[in-house]
């Protein structure tokens, strides 16, 4: 079961100097502002905030408010200790329950408070996710929230020496490849063929590669019939890669199929 | 289905009288008699000297016995302390290492406080369901070691103490079944101990209310009732917690509180510490529901319920 991207938003703001950075729930908060309306879109039913770098205050459960903030219906909890990996595998648990039929409707926050090394920029993204459900979202059927889109075909974990070589089986046999690359990638490793690559922002790290799939997603569809984002954790030395499909797309499965799936797309 | 391994605890060797840690965390004479008398702690595990690593270590080592690292896809640690002064964010990675995971994906979960154990565990679980390798195993982790006073000392009604856990999750496997788990979060309740009076009574008197719906919704899903759950098995706060909170005598009477008065409050890894102390005393009934119950501040509501057999430790009476 795919899950369709229904909305994606972001926030970042530059700290004034000397001033504290902004605590995770404001973040949060100034996220939820952005999140279109969507009244049928279903509450969240399983929950995720994320960061890579914890809050200083440790009282507030973000999390818990984050939940009561978009329905108080969820499973919630945050996830953490993963670098610029926790996104990859805050999807890859809510994609998880979407296949046991007990989480449709996730919503995934990645927050970053700023100032550190990598992330000068606080900086937020909210994710909403959806299954097949056919429900139309903000701006109808050919809305960013509508029947067509992106959907999140897999998450996966790749030593960073295998990345290139991961990279190149997602080129399509019909259609191109859009490369989103953050922290610790390669841009000169992207395959050549049928491939373009977008760089995230400097100035984020846990956050990147998500800003730019808030800023472009849209201008996306129908261009590309797959869109992989990529962050390597390099304590870890460890790929992370999310692999979304254009719902709208009708060009053939990536390459890497068997020999007879081959030759059946080139002849017919 | 998800089923549990193996649930292992652990506890350093040094004990404290509650006077004496009481002396270290600065407490009056009166304060320190009100945790013996009216709290119920007598002693606690408590060693200084031991990191958090050190203390998850052992209990996660004898969750993987006879097991090998291979199989081991997932490491989720569950930690109940949350703020960037508690803990070093090397430390999954130096878990993983000593435990030879680090081909696992690993990562935490945190945000639920004394629920997060359940979470875990059901995070683990789903991620192996959905993998559909039957040898596949996910390792959870549960522990904390307060670095501050203000983390060792709960609004002056609780004193955590030294203790971790740890459980090996399968799907489909030997292990204990898990028949259910529900959940729910009152995120009104956020600000945790730093909530307003109006805003602590608000949550004191939803507790019981609440609790007592999601215990329901779990033995509802697990095809059970109340009745038939021969233990509720919940974080050890203090005795005060739970007379407030579950306000039945007869169900109370099934909450399994013993551990308090001997190791106090392990946060996070409470409720499989005290699974595993009425395992290795005989206490489980072959094929009779357990149920592992929690509040976590903030207000997150957790259920879990769970069959074991007697080839998972449980003894015929």
């Amino acid at each position: 079961m795919s899950l369709r991207l229904r909305s994606v938003v972001e926030h970042v703001e530059t700290p004034a100097a000397g001033a504290a950075p902004p605590q995770h729930t404001e973040l949060v908060e100034r996220l939820l502002a952005r999140v279109p309306e969507d009244p049928d879109a279903p509450a969240p039913d399983l929950m995720a905030l994320v960061y890579a770098v914890a809050d200083p205050q440790g009282h507030k459960t973000t999390a818990s408010h984050l939940n009561h903030r978009t329905g108080g219906a969820a499973h919630g909890f945050a996830l953490t200790d993963q670098g610029v990996g926790g996104p990859f595998i805050a999807l890859r648990v809510a994609g998880a329950y979407a296949r046991t039929g007990r989480g449709t409707a996730p919503l995934v926050a990645v927050v970053e408070s700023g100032g550190t090394a990598g992330a000068s920029a606080a900086s937020g993204v909210l994710l909403r996710l959806g299954g097949p459900d056919g429900l139309d979202g903000p701006g109808g059927p050919d809305g960013p929230g509508g029947r067509g889109g992106l959907a999140l075909a897999d998450t996966v974990a790749v030593p960073v020496d295998r990345l290139a070589e991961a990279w190149a089986e997602l080129v399509p046999a019909k259609g191109r490849l859009l490369l989103v690359l953050g922290p610790g990638t390669d841009p000169g490793a992207a395959p050549a063929e049928r491939t373009d690559v977008r760089t995230a922002p400097a100035d984020s790290s846990c956050t990147a590669v998500w800003r730019l799939l808030a800023q472009e997603a849209e201008s996306w569809r129908g261009r590309y019939a797959t869109v992989a984002l990529c962050a390597v954790d390099t304590a870890t030395g460890t790929g992370h890669l999310a692999v979304l499909r254009d719902l709208d797309d009708e060009s053939e499965p990536p390459a890497g199929n068997t020999e007879e799936e081959e030759e059946e797309a080139r002849h017919g | 289905m998800i089923t549990l391994e193996a649930i292992e605890s652990h506890f350093p060797a040094r004990t404290v009288s509650v006077e004496d840690r009481a002396a270290e965390l600065g407490l009056t004479a009166e304060q320190t008699h009100m945790f013996r008398r009216h709290f119920g702690i007598d002693r606690m595990r408590y060693e200084p000297s031991l990191g958090i690593v050190e203390q998850l270590v052992p209990a996660a080592e004898r969750a993987l016995a006879g097991t090998s690292p291979a199989a081991v896809r997932h490491l989720v640690f569950a930690h109940a302390l949350h703020g960037a002064d508690q803990l070093s964010p090397d430390t999954l990675r130096e878990v993983a290492r000593r435990l030879g995971l680090e081909h696992a994906n690993a990562f935490a979960v945190t945000q639920q406080n004394c629920a997060v154990s359940m979470s875990a565990l059901d995070i683990a679980g789903t991620l192996l369901q959905a993998e559909e390798d039957p040898s596949a195993r996910a390792l959870v982790v549960v522990g904390d070691k307060p670095l501050t006073q203000e983390a060792q000392l709960i609004m002056n009604t609780c004193v955590v103490a030294d203790g971790t856990a740890a459980a090996l999750v399968a799907n489909d496997g030997p292990g204990v079944p898990v028949r259910s788990f529900a959940t729910r979060t009152l995120g009104q309740f956020s600000d945790g101990v730093l909530s307003t009076p109006e805003t602590f009574r608000a949550a004191a008197e939803a507790r019981p209310r609440v609790l007592a719906e999601v215990m329901e919704e779990a033995v509802r899903s697990a095809g059970c009732t109340l009745d038939d759950v021969q233990w509720f098995v919940p974080p050890s706060p203090n005795l005060v917690f739970w007379q407030d909170a579950v306000p039945d005598d007869e169900l109370r009477a099934r909450f399994f509180l013993d551990n308090i008065p001997r190791y106090s409050h392990c946060l996070a890894a409470d409720v499989l510490a005290n699974y595993v102390t009425l395992r290795e005393e005989k206490r489980l009934e072959p094929d009779r529901p357990v149920m592992l119950v929690a509040i976590g501040v903030g207000m997150t509501f957790s259920a879990m319920v769970v069959v074991p057999g007697t080839e998972h430790g449980a003894v015929a009476r």
